[in-house]
């Protein structure tokens, strides 16, 4: 009864009807450093809808990670949340207490972590810890959890379910771990999973079998997923829509098809060209260089001004350092955050 | 190895006093028959001493005393710091920066000032009241005073434990998946912390067992408990005369001290996953 997942709950309609499962308005977070307020993330905007995968890129400090924490309302300090609304399943869950936040997280919202071998608690059975979880979410027996943990095993992939529940952590190999952690996200049939650069430390064949995984299983419980990555042949692999993050903001979001064909911003596009290509050579002569992009990312302490992109980008004009754009749609289902692109700016004060 | 066997063997002969003693502790009668001091003999294999007590029966009712001073100081000590400590480590700021002064003056209290007075003036004020009557209630006022001094270390490192175990991703991973505050440190940083805190504690226990030896040999301890401390206290003139009276509790508290020291070694080991094959 428990153990089946309900894919009832989500209406059987084309994802461009049906209304968005979460809805993050101009979401704050900062950190009160000695050094003053750094805005790690700073008013953004997006949506998430029923059983589709948005690839949230961008480069490191992007500010990815602390946009998906703070979903969870699990910023950690000295981060705060410092505004925003985020509706999900019709509830803003800025508006919860911390009890009811807690029930959320794992049961209606789960994460899957980057690094596996620390992401479980090495002193407790793998089996222990994730029916503990599913006994404080379902308030269920012991044995039945039990039952519940191992389907899961069975259904990441983890053969032999029954032994693998009592094992520990440490004999566990990487990609076995990853799949508990992924058992352990999907214990409670969440609407939505996290999953922060869930491959980046696990070697490519695991990789690659862990992205398929996640993919089989998000088809079939009809789960929504954020996948947070850095890497583009990830997202390309698994998004249906992609939204690219730089220094805190929203630079673009499309469908996975429009960002690769017909990126607009152009950080995008600098994100995208300079990936390595199998069919080039690349060298230390001029032309045969690999494209990268100049300058280096911005120090969010002391951001730049206008747009924050404006002192590494090819086509800023003096306009980017005194406006700050503001996503437009350009596009259906396609919006960006450039002046060159005729998007809205507001004066900087 | 060797530390716990010293601990089974203190231990056993604690639990069987009664059965391996062949005198009662409070049998004085050697004396009647002038023999007080008496070289060890068949009779009395540790001799007797000073006072017409058979030194062995002594030295094996100490071991409970001994074993009670230091698994109850430092259960006293191990609550306090365990809480002292992780409430700072966890919470952190400004709570954890008071904590920790107060932590640290606990430190600079001279500390053997502090119980020789306290069990003293204790020892006074009970006279002719209530609290006289309780039982060992001397030995019980330095068993507490021993854990109300000696939480500083425990508090310190169960505070930098909760500090690096609550930065872990398997700490937050549990708190993205619904866990509670309590669960988090009862089930999830608590129990890895241990590994370093019995390590610690089993330290404590020898070093409060060596401070109820000194409290009492000074003639601050508790005049109706057998301690190997008190033995010395009513032995040590007579060294030249009667020194197997002074050698054997010197022996009980080295062999003690020395095994819980020694456990804390093979713990500290014991939970070092590298070290294991």
């Amino acid at each position: 009864m428990h153990s089946t997942p309900a894919l009832s709950s989500k209406a059987a309609l084309p994802a461009e009807e049906a209304p968005p499962l979460l809805k993050a308005e101009d979401l704050h977070v900062h950190f009160r450093t000695g050094a003053g307020i750094v805005r790690a993330v700073n008013g953004i905007d997006f949506t998430v809808r029923a059983k589709e995968t948005l690839g949230l890129v961008g480069e490191s400090g992007s500010g990815k990670t602390i946009t998906s924490l703070s979903l969870l309302r699990l910023v950690p300090r000295p981060a705060e949340i410092a505004g925003g609304r985020i509706h999900f399943n019709g509830r803003d869950l800025m508006t919860l207490s911390e009890r009811e936040m807690q029930a959320v997280r794992g049961k209606h919202i789960a994460m899957v972590f980057q690094n596996p071998a620390y992401s479980l608690n090495p002193i407790l059975s793998v089996g222990d810890q994730l029916s503990e979880i599913y006994v404080w979410h379902e308030k269920v027996s012991r044995q039945a959890a039990f039952d519940r943990v191992a389907e899961l095993f069975n259904l990441v992939g983890i053969t032999d379910a029954k032994t693998r529940l009592r094992q520990f952590p440490h004999e566990l190999s990487g990609g076995i771990k990853q799949r508990v952690c992924i058992a352990r996200a999907l214990l409670c049939n969440p609407a939505l999973i996290l999953a922060d650069e869930p491959t980046t430390n696990l070697d490519v064949t695991i990789q690659s079998q862990i992205l398929d995984l996640l993919d089989r299983l998000k088809h079939r419980f009809g789960t929504s997923m954020v996948l947070v990555t850095h890497d583009m042949g990830v997202v390309a692999r698994m998004a249906d829509r992609i939204a690219v993050m730089y220094a805190g903001r929203m630079c673009e979001i499309a469908d996975a098809r429009t960002i690769f064909h017909n990126p607009q911003h152009p950080y995008t596009r600098a994100l995208l060209t300079s990936l390595p290509r199998v069919d080039r050579r690349y060298s230390e002569t001029p032309g045969e260089r690999l494209p990268v992009i100049g300058g280096r990312p911005p120090n969010l302490a002391a951001p730049p001004s206008g747009c924050p992109f404006h002192d590494r980008c090819v086509e800023a004009e003096p306009a980017c350092q005194a406006f700050v754009p503001q996503m437009t749609e350009i596009g259906p289902g396609h919006a960006v955050s450039c002046l060159r692109r005729g998007s809205a700016g507001i004066p900087v004060q | 190895m060797l530390g716990l066997s010293l601990i089974v063997f203190v231990v056993v002969v604690a639990v069987a006093a009664p059965l391996l003693a062949p005198y009662d502790p409070n049998d004085q009668s050697a004396m009647l028959n002038f023999g007080a001091r008496a070289a060890p003999s068949l009779l009395h294999p540790f001799g007797t001493d000073r006072m017409g007590f058979d030194v062995l029966s002594r030295v094996i009712y100490g071991a409970p005393t001994a074993l009670a001073v230091g698994l109850g100081a430092m259960l006293v000590a191990s609550v306090i710091g365990v809480v002292i400590g992780g409430l700072s480590g966890y919470i952190g700021g400004l709570s954890d920066e008071l904590m920790m002064r107060f932590t640290e003056f606990f430190l600079v209290i001279p500390v053997f000032i502090v119980i020789l007075a306290v069990v003293r003036l204790f020892g006074i004020i009970v006279v002719g009241t209530w609290a006289e009557r309780i039982p060992h209630i001397n030995l019980m006022t330095i068993i507490v005073l021993l854990g109300l001094f000696g939480w500083p270390p425990i508090a310190r490192i169960t505070r930098a434990e909760f500090l690096r175990l609550k930065q872990m991703e398997f700490v937050e991973a549990a708190r993205c998946i619904g866990a509670t505050r309590r669960d988090i440190v009862v089930r999830h940083i608590l129990p890895n912390a241990m590994p370093s805190l019995v390590v610690i504690i089993a330290i404590g226990i020898g070093g409060a067992i060596l401070a109820e030896a000194m409290v009492s040999f000074l003639g601050f301890g508790d005049p109706k408990a057998v301690s190997w401390g008190q033995l010395l206290y009513f032995n040590y003139e007579s060294l030249k005369v009667a020194p197997w009276a002074s050698i054997a509790p010197s022996m009980a508290i080295f062999i003690t001290v020395l095994g819980f020291n020694l456990l804390a070694d093979g713990l500290s080991d014991a939970f070092n996953p590298r070290l294991k094959q």
